[in-house]
């Protein structure tokens, strides 16, 4: 799933899915309880009377500008039918996000165990290297006064 | 005007709103429980042992035998009148995503019905026609134990798909609705005991039981003063306290609904738990009871039996010395 926040209800966080099928749901919503529930996102956007909308990346505008002229086929193909994918143009700068609401907080945990063991690691690492280079050091001006 | 409400007013045009028509005269939404889903969602519970009898109301959960996604909208249910129903229209799957045929509520005629369960007239309508029969298929049909029909043939609805056998029945209600429309609310539990810790249960565990009784359970007078002090100051952790701070949280939250004119406030359990039946906390409760008697009475009971065990603890531990 490759999800990007769109707008928030309160407490809640609305979701854009961009990798949906035109027969899936479209939105997540994450509740004040981090539960992500799947829906239909324009349906639910609809029904939300204090929604507070995202429009400041090329993406969000596009995504909640009313849909007229010339670009209404392309919007109702990209986010209706789904039969155009969106331009990278639009999602270069997004945040985007593969998993949502508990999953997402676990995955966070398992990435900052990671992150914390390979700083763990390197540390010991550089120590290690550190330390040999010490020895290695004694041993050269130890080798060099005996000889001298 | 915005995409949503582009693609809402689109929907609403097809059903004979202009789009012209002012906001307040749009319809409502809502979702419609018919007699089948209650009767998946009481074979679960009986499945799993719980309630499942006439005065069962679950909690709707995110993935629901009514519909996944209903919870993202709230967790209170409003029932709305019967009458209601002469200007709702109701099918199968979401108006604005589907782009299905919404029917009317009271309409008797078989190609509505089947239009508003089939949701045939929408732009995925291939799709939606296939998953139907394949939701309809797998839940008629097994081939083996365990093994759905889908399964076996490698024909299986999308996991996100808009009409799968759980999908929500909508409901458009012409005119929306307004406080005198709403015939009662069902309430969910767990948001209740999420409120209940500062219910005051203080009366129920003064006087339930004299320093005699404790010591009369072998327990030292000096033992027994501070456990007795422990008692009536509420410092003890039993479930049937827990409960009856639930169920005092509980009345406290119907009061207030039913004095700002709702009908009735019912409340909306996990397990189907009916909470205002005396024997849904203990099935042998007397006629004459009703659930603070019976709370309290398991109040004292609980409190003895922690007694007896905490004189056991006792024997146990001058034995060891």
């Amino acid at each position: 799933m490759r999800a990007v926040l769109a707008a928030t209800a309160g407490r809640k966080k609305l979701y854009y899915v961009l990798d949906a099928d035109s027969a899936d749901n479209d939105g997540v919503v994450v509740n004040a309880e981090n539960k992500a529930i799947t829906v239909s996102f324009f349906s639910f956007s609809s029904k939300m009377k204090k929604l507070k909308k995202i429009q400041n990346t090329p993406f969000h505008k596009f995504l909640w500008t009313e849909p007229d002229g010339e670009i209404k086929k392309i919007w109702i193909d990209t986010f209706v039918l789904k039969k155009r994918p969106i331009g990278k143009k639009f999602t270069e700068k997004l945040i985007i996000h593969s998993q949502l609401g508990e999953k997402a907080k676990k995955q966070k945990n398992t990435e900052l165990k990671v992150k914390a063991f390979l700083t763990k690691a390197t540390n010991k690492l550089n120590k290690d290297i550190i330390l040999s280079r010490i020895e290695l050091q004694n041993k050269t001006i130890h080798g060099e006064k005996n000889e001298s | 005007m915005t995409s949503e409400k582009y693609l809402k007013r689109a929907f609403d045009s097809t059903i004979g709103i202009p789009p012209s028509a002012d906001n307040v005269l749009r319809p409502s939404s809502g979702f419609v429980v018919s007699k089948s889903q209650l009767e998946q969602k009481r074979n679960k519970a009986k499945e799993n042992g719980w309630n499942s009898g006439p005065d069962s109301i679950y909690e709707l959960e995110d993935s629901d035998e009514f519909g996944d996604g209903l919870t993202a909208y709230g967790d209170i249910q409003i029932i709305l009148r019967p009458e209601i129903a002469q200007r709702t229209s109701y099918m199968r799957g979401d108006p604005i995503a589907s782009g299905g045929r919404p029917v009317l509520m009271d309409s008797e005629n078989r190609e509505d019905i089947l239009d508003a369960i089939l949701n045939a007239d929408g732009p995925n309508k291939k799709s939606h026609m296939a998953d139907t029969v394949i939701n309809l298929l797998s839940s008629r049909l097994k081939k083996q134990k365990g093994e759905s029909i889908s399964t076996s043939r490698k024909a299986v609805p999308g996991s996100n798909s808009t009409v799968k056998s759980n999908t929500q029945m909508n409901a458009q209600i012409l005119g929306g609705y307004s406080a005198s429309d709403i015939e009662g609310i069902y309430y969910p539990f767990s948001k209740v005991q999420k409120y209940s810790i500062n219910a005051d249960v203080s009366d129920a565990t003064k006087n339930v039981i004299s320093i005699d009784e404790i010591i009369g359970q072998k327990i030292p007078k000096s033992d027994a003063e501070s456990l007795l002090k422990k008692i009536e100051s509420g410092g003890i952790n039993i479930p049937s306290l827990g409960a009856l701070r639930d169920y005092r949280m509980a009345m406290k939250i119907r009061k207030k609904y039913v004095d700002s004119g709702i009908g009735y406030v019912l409340f909306a359990h996990k397990q189907g738990m009916n909470i205002d039946n005396p024997k849904s906390y203990d099935p042998s409760a007397r006629g004459n009871e009703n659930v603070e008697d019976v709370l309290k009475r398991m109040i004292r009971s609980e409190i003895i039996s922690g007694i007896k065990k905490f004189h056991a603890e006792m024997v146990r531990a001058g034995a060891k010395k």
